[in-house]
């Protein structure tokens, strides 16, 4: 591996072949490039004409340079290029990686785990031997031996923080067993802290080989956490670091047993600034669930403090003077107690000297007068080690006292408020000034009838933490060494006062109890000290709690206080069952210091700041990219593909076309296809009535008429269609002529009303029963067969009045003037809706327009109207002769003219009339 | 060819003639008759135009006498008709593969302008009152839109044929022809069919249809040039240094065709694809009607 500034190169050989450039220019230069290939058909016109240079052509510069650079970069990404190299020169010597995975490498682990990733890859790439040397060993034996490769690899990985502090000095005795020779690089991945002997460690490690450093930037520097400090009902923290250079941020987080979270504290380490208090106020409730405190984002053991029960609740012991009386429990003082301390506290009745030796925060004795015997001594012995003594009064108490009070008591008490006395119940007044209570509401209705007295003077010692409105104490303290002595001139019960009975009795005992520093009952003989506690649940390195190693052993409950965290005791929760201790890496008086000032002439640099970069594969991405740009200048020179040339109106019309023909597309049914042919034009249509013979006759009478109407008049039909009554939409056609067979079919209940619905908005229907050669006026009278058809059909229709069609109707004049109607048959009649009788012309108001939409005939028109392809008649018409024929057509005429202009030639009828009218 | 693609051209064919009035060729040289057309030739003839009156010969039929005007006076007159005459004129277009190139700078190929110009000239000629037919095509030269489409019909047909001249057939003398192509096949094929044609006293009417690309080779750099219908190459070096060269031969072509042709009294006139059909069809138009040798682009 040879370097060229920041560059390094893996194959250095390869770049030899950079020589070969000029050739390879040379070379695209005389070759010519191909030819691009044009059609042209005058060639015969270019035959033989004089070329007029000589000189060849040539590969244009630009496509030269590509193909030259594109050569390059192989070559190039061949020689396998790294940007900043970690190790440096091409030796056969070990590469020595010393890393320091204490708690304090733990919050930046990343940074650390790819440093040693790169070192560990370069010296894989470089053939050297890998040693990994970890300051902080989580055993004792520790095997140092060159490793490489995948080996080398694995081991790597393999190195984890550790949750307690660095043994440097550990580390380089086992370093220097080694005995390496060939001036090794050694890389020390430091943590930044002192560990005591960082400065030898730095010299050994020169001594070896040569020394280069890798340390945090100053804001990376690891926090820790120490034990809290008590303070009223506050925890205090302590946040450390090492170095103090540079305002740092961060947040304090206290979590409860199950990871519940339960607040958190935002502090600033300013510049300068090694350490910082943060106060940490918890609601009791919330306090006595906290089991972990850590500094967020800085996951290490260091800034993890674990909280165990010494934290939390205190264990109160409940001792009364009174007989038990199980009958009235509501009248005992302790009922009151334990009720107001049961949500906070661990509550354990006894015996004083049992309970006292058991480890009590604070024991509270009722209306006991005198202690008793051995009691009295442990009892003292234990509030002057830190217990807090709370005594209520009662009938014992105020008949005779020991000395366990503040003061001393006047012995009976004093009576307020009974028969016998002038005075009235007291109220409580304001707190005095240092008392443990101020802050708390003082209710009104809080009446004190009896209480106990102290002598005055007895010892400026006593302080009174509370007091009636006449100045007469309530409640007072003293403190014995460490502990404290509290009197509660009251019974607990409610016979003297009514404050056990108010909210604030709760808050009073609670405040008195935080005054306690916690398990205060410990001392060498009590056997819970001597038993050493197994680890129960260990730390590790980044601060998570987990079985624990195998290395883990026991810890004594007196050492807690003592031990250092090590391989062997790890920081963890340790006990098992009722006893449960949390060790924790630092004390409340823990301090850091960063580095010491290190010999000179060794290289330090900051992790994640020269990030090794291999350009192999950036440098073969551009070749390849320069070598498809080559692909298609190529093309585009050789003229196989064509610069694309569409103008901005192609296209347009193209994407319009597009969509258009989607739409077109679009699935279009046979509905759509009928309805389209119906409207696009104006088409007569009949009625399908399932007789080929009369549809067949149907088509090509209207077929005659569309033809007769195209001649003639302005109305040009396209050619007819046929409809069937039951599935097809009729709102389409204007005009449908129905022919009635014997064997038409009685119409669905839909159909009914569709057909209906047509007449009713406009649509006329010209009903041919075509039999009126058959119904001749019988003499019988009954009625033809064709009109007993007729009638079952139209049974279910709103049919209008119908009158007979006469002359002077308009269907008679609308174009032509006629004055009988025949079809096939002649002399028939028709029948045609009666005209309503008033003058208003309110029949033509209706929505057809003064059109009849019925009308019913027995012509058989369309045979009169039949023609075929070549203008014959079809049939022939009875009696006879193209008159009527001509007249069955002239028929037709008007009924479409009737049809389709409505009331307009209604009104011209009458245009003699106003035009009289107008005075013309 | 689709005949969707034939129908266009002669759509378009038609929209273009529509805009110039009846194409009337002056026939001075056809003395006799073929048939009878609308064409006035203020001479007394064959025709529905009355013209004059003159005094009765004895020759004339009884028929031929005008009773309404002989009553007016002494003598008997007989009624005098303007001659009228139709010309024929026979139309070719080339449909050879040459014909069907277009270049990158051409919106069309050559033989579908030729096809319009073709069908243009048709449309106006029928429009005129000629006699219209299909050179070496089947059937006569024949009068009204009837010869118009069995001219369209048979360009459909034939949209792309192997055939590079007119087939050398007999026409009528005195009739006309109309010849469209890009004359890029060997000089003497096409000198012959001029050749076969002057022989017959046919006047001629060649139009030059050339891609622009043919016109000025707009071609750079190392360029192999393929023969559309021979399949020879031709490599150049630098196809930008034969500009100038294949420039001056194209102009020693037209030239040569352009004498070939007066010789014998016909015109010839050049057209490119790039450039309206109209305009070709006004020079052409002006050319047939005027009879004056006719220089266009």
């Amino acid at each position: 591996m040879s370097t060229i500034g920041p560059l390094a190169f893996g194959a250095p050989w390869v770049l030899f072949g950079l020589i070969v450039l000029p050739v390879i220019w040379w070379l695209l230069r005389v070759t010519p490039p191909a030819p691009k290939r044009v059609p042209f058909p005058a060639v015969r016109l270019l035959l033989g004409l004089k070329q007029g240079e000589e000189t060849p052509a040539r590969t244009p510069l630009w496509l030269l340079m590509l193909r030259v650079t594109l050569a390059a970069l192989i070559i190039f990404a061949l020689a396998d290029p790294y940007l900043n190299p970690q190790t440096a020169g091409l030796k056969s010597s070990a590469v020595v990686v010393v890393i320091d995975n204490g708690w304090a490498a733990s919050a930046r682990w990343d940074d650390r785990a790819g440093a040693m990733q790169t070192l560990a890859s370069e010296a894989e790439r470089d053939n050297r031997p890998l040693i990994v040397v970890p300051t902080a060993l989580s055993d004792a034996a520790v095997q140092l031996k060159p490793m490489s490769g995948a080996e080398a690899q694995g081991a790597v990985k393999f190195v984890t923080p550790q949750p307690f502090g660095v043994d440097r000095a550990k580390a380089l005795a086992a370093l220097q067993k080694l005995n390496l020779k060939n001036n090794p690089d050694i890389i020390w991945l430091t943590d930044g802290l002192e560990d005591g002997n960082a400065a030898a460690f730095a010299r050994g490690l020169s001594a070896i080989g040569e020394l280069r450093l890798m340390t945090d930037g100053p804001l990376n520097t690891a926090l820790g956490a120490t034990l809290p400090r008590v303070e009223g009902s506050a925890l205090i923290f302590r946040v450390i670091r090492g170095n103090s250079k540079g305002e740092l941020t961060a947040k304090l987080r206290a979590t409860g047993s199950n990871g519940r979270y339960l607040s958190s504290h935002d502090f600033t380490l300013k510049d300068g600034e090694g350490r910082t208090d943060v106060k940490l106020e918890l609601a009791t409730e919330l306090r006595n669930d906290l089991a972990r405190v850590e500094i967020a984002d800085h996951q290490s053991a260091g800034a993890t403090v674990l909280i165990d029960e010494r934290w939390r609740r205190r264990p109160v012991g409940l001792v009364s003077g009174q007989s038990v009386d199980a009958a009235q429990p509501l009248l005992s003082d302790l009922f009151y107690l334990d009720r107001a301390l049961q949500p906070f506290a661990e509550l354990h009745h006894g015996k004083i000297a049992s309970l006292v030796t058991a480890g009590l925060s604070v024991l509270i004795l009722t209306d006991v007068g005198h202690i008793v015997g051995a009691d009295k001594a442990s009892a003292a012995q234990w509030v002057s080690r830190g217990g807090v003594l709370i005594r209520f009064s009662g009938p014992k108490l105020a008949a005779q006292s020991d000395d366990l009070i503040p003061g001393k008591l006047r012995t009976g008490g004093r009576l307020l408020g009974s028969s016998m006395s002038w005075e009235k119940p007291q109220s409580l007044s304001a707190w005095p000034e240092d008392s443990p209570f101020a802050g708390l509401p003082i209710p009104d209705d809080v009446t004190i009838k009896r209480q106990v007295l102290t002598e005055p003077g007895t010892g400026n010692d006593v302080r009174t933490w509370a007091q009636l409105a006449d100045g007469t104490p309530l409640v007072t303290a003293t403190q014995r060494d460490k502990g404290w002595i509290v009197l509660f001139h009251v019974t607990a019960n409610t016979s003297w006062s009514s404050l056990p009975l108010s909210g604030l009795f709760v808050d009073m005992i609670r405040r008195v109890i935080a005054l306690s520093a916690g398990i205060s009952g410990d001392d060498g003989t009590a056997n819970t000290v001597s038993v050493p506690l197994i680890p129960a649940e260990t730390l590790d390195g980044f601060g998570r709690l987990g079985t624990p190693s195998a290395s883990a052993s026991p810890l004594r409950a007196a050492d807690f206080e003592t031990a250092t965290p090590a391989p062997q005791h790890p920081p963890g929760f340790y006990g098992d069952g009722g006893v449960r201790r949390a060790f924790n890496l630092f004390r409340h008086d823990a301090t850091l210091t960063a580095l010491p000032i290190l010999p000179s002439g060794i290289q330090t640099t900051e992790f994640g700041l020269r990030q090794a970069a291999e350009l192999k594969y950036v440098v073969m991405a551009i070749a390849i990219a320069l070598a498809l740009v080559d692909l298609i200048a190529g093309l585009f020179l050789r003229g196989l593909i064509a610069p694309p040339r569409l103008g901005l109106r192609p296209v347009a019309s193209i994407l319009i076309a597009a969509i258009f023909i989607a739409f077109i597309v679009s699935p279009s049914s046979a509905d759509d296809n009928f309805a389209l042919k119906a409207t696009l034009d104006y088409r007569l249509a009949y009625v399908l009535t399932g007789d080929p013979e009369v549809d067949a006759m149907s088509k090509a009478g209207l077929s005659g008429l569309t033809h007769a109407l195209k001649e003639r008049t302005a109305v040009e039909p396209g050619e007819p269609m046929a409809l069937d009554v039951e599935s097809d939409e009729l709102a389409f056609f204007p005009f449908i002529y129905w022919p009635v067979t014997n064997n038409q079919a009685q119409l669905s209940a839909a159909a009914l009303a569709k057909v209906d619905f047509f007449m009713r908005n406009g649509g006329t229907i010209i009903f041919d029963t075509r039999d009126q050669d058959t119904a001749m006026p019988l003499a019988t009278g009954s009625a033809a067969r064709g009109s007993v058809i007729l009638r079952r059909l139209l049974a279910g229709l709103d049919v209008p009045p119908l009158q007979l069609l006469t002359q002077e109707h308009v269907l008679s004049r609308t174009f032509y003037l006629l004055r009988e109607y025949p079809g096939r048959w002649a002399s028939g009649r028709v029948w045609i809706e009666a005209r309503q009788a008033s003058d208003d012309g309110s029949s033509s108001t209706t929505a057809s327009d003064g059109v009849s939409p019925i009308i019913v005939g027995a012509a058989d028109w369309a045979a009169a109207w039949a023609k075929d392809a070549d203008g014959h008649a079809l049939a022939a018409v009875v009696p006879g002769g193209e008159r009527q024929r001509e007249i069955a057509m002239r028929f037709g005429i008007n009924l479409v003219m009737y049809n389709l202009t409505g009331n307009y030639k209604a009104d011209a009828v009458h245009t003699s009339h106003i035009l009289e009218r107008l005075g013309q | 060819m689709g005949t969707r693609r034939e129908e266009d051209a002669r759509l378009q064919a038609e929209r273009l003639s529509a805009r110039l009035p009846a194409l009337m060729v002056q026939a001075d040289r056809i003395a006799a008759t073929i048939a009878q057309g609308d064409h006035g030739r203020r001479r007394v003839g064959q025709g529905d135009a009355f013209w004059q009156f003159r005094r009765y010969r004895d020759e004339d039929p009884s028929m031929a006498i005008d009773w309404r005007q002989s009553a007016k006076s002494q003598h008997l007159f007989v009624r005098e008709r303007e001659w009228s005459a139709a010309a024929s004129v026979w139309i070719w277009r080339d449909a050879s593969p040459s014909m069907h190139y277009k270049s990158h700078v051409a919106t069309g190929t050559k033989v579908e302008r030729a096809t319009v110009l073709a069908l243009a000239f048709a449309s106006l000629l029928v429009r005129g009152g000629e006699r219209v037919g299909e050179l070496g095509g089947t059937g006569p030269a024949s009068i009204g839109r009837q010869a118009l489409n069995r001219i369209a019909l048979n360009f459909s047909l034939n949209m792309s044929t192997r055939q590079s001249v007119p087939r050398l057939v007999v026409v009528p003398r005195f009739s006309q022809i109309i010849l469209i192509s890009d004359f890029l096949q060997p000089f003497d094929k096409v000198l012959a069919v001029l050749r076969h044609y002057g022989a017959l006293g046919v006047r001629g009417h060649l139009i030059q249809v050339l891609d622009p690309a043919e016109e000025d080779l707009p071609f750079d750099g190392r360029t192999e040039f393929e023969d559309v219908a021979s399949q020879t190459r031709m490599l150049a070096r630098r196809a930008e240094t034969l500009r100038d060269a294949y420039r001056d031969r194209l102009q020693g072509l037209r030239s040569e065709l352009g004498q070939a042709c007066r010789r014998q009294d016909w015109t010839f006139a050049t057209h490119r694809t790039d450039r309206p059909a109209q305009s070709a069809l006004l020079a052409a138009y002006a050319a047939l009607a005027a009879h004056r040798p006719f220089e266009m682009r």
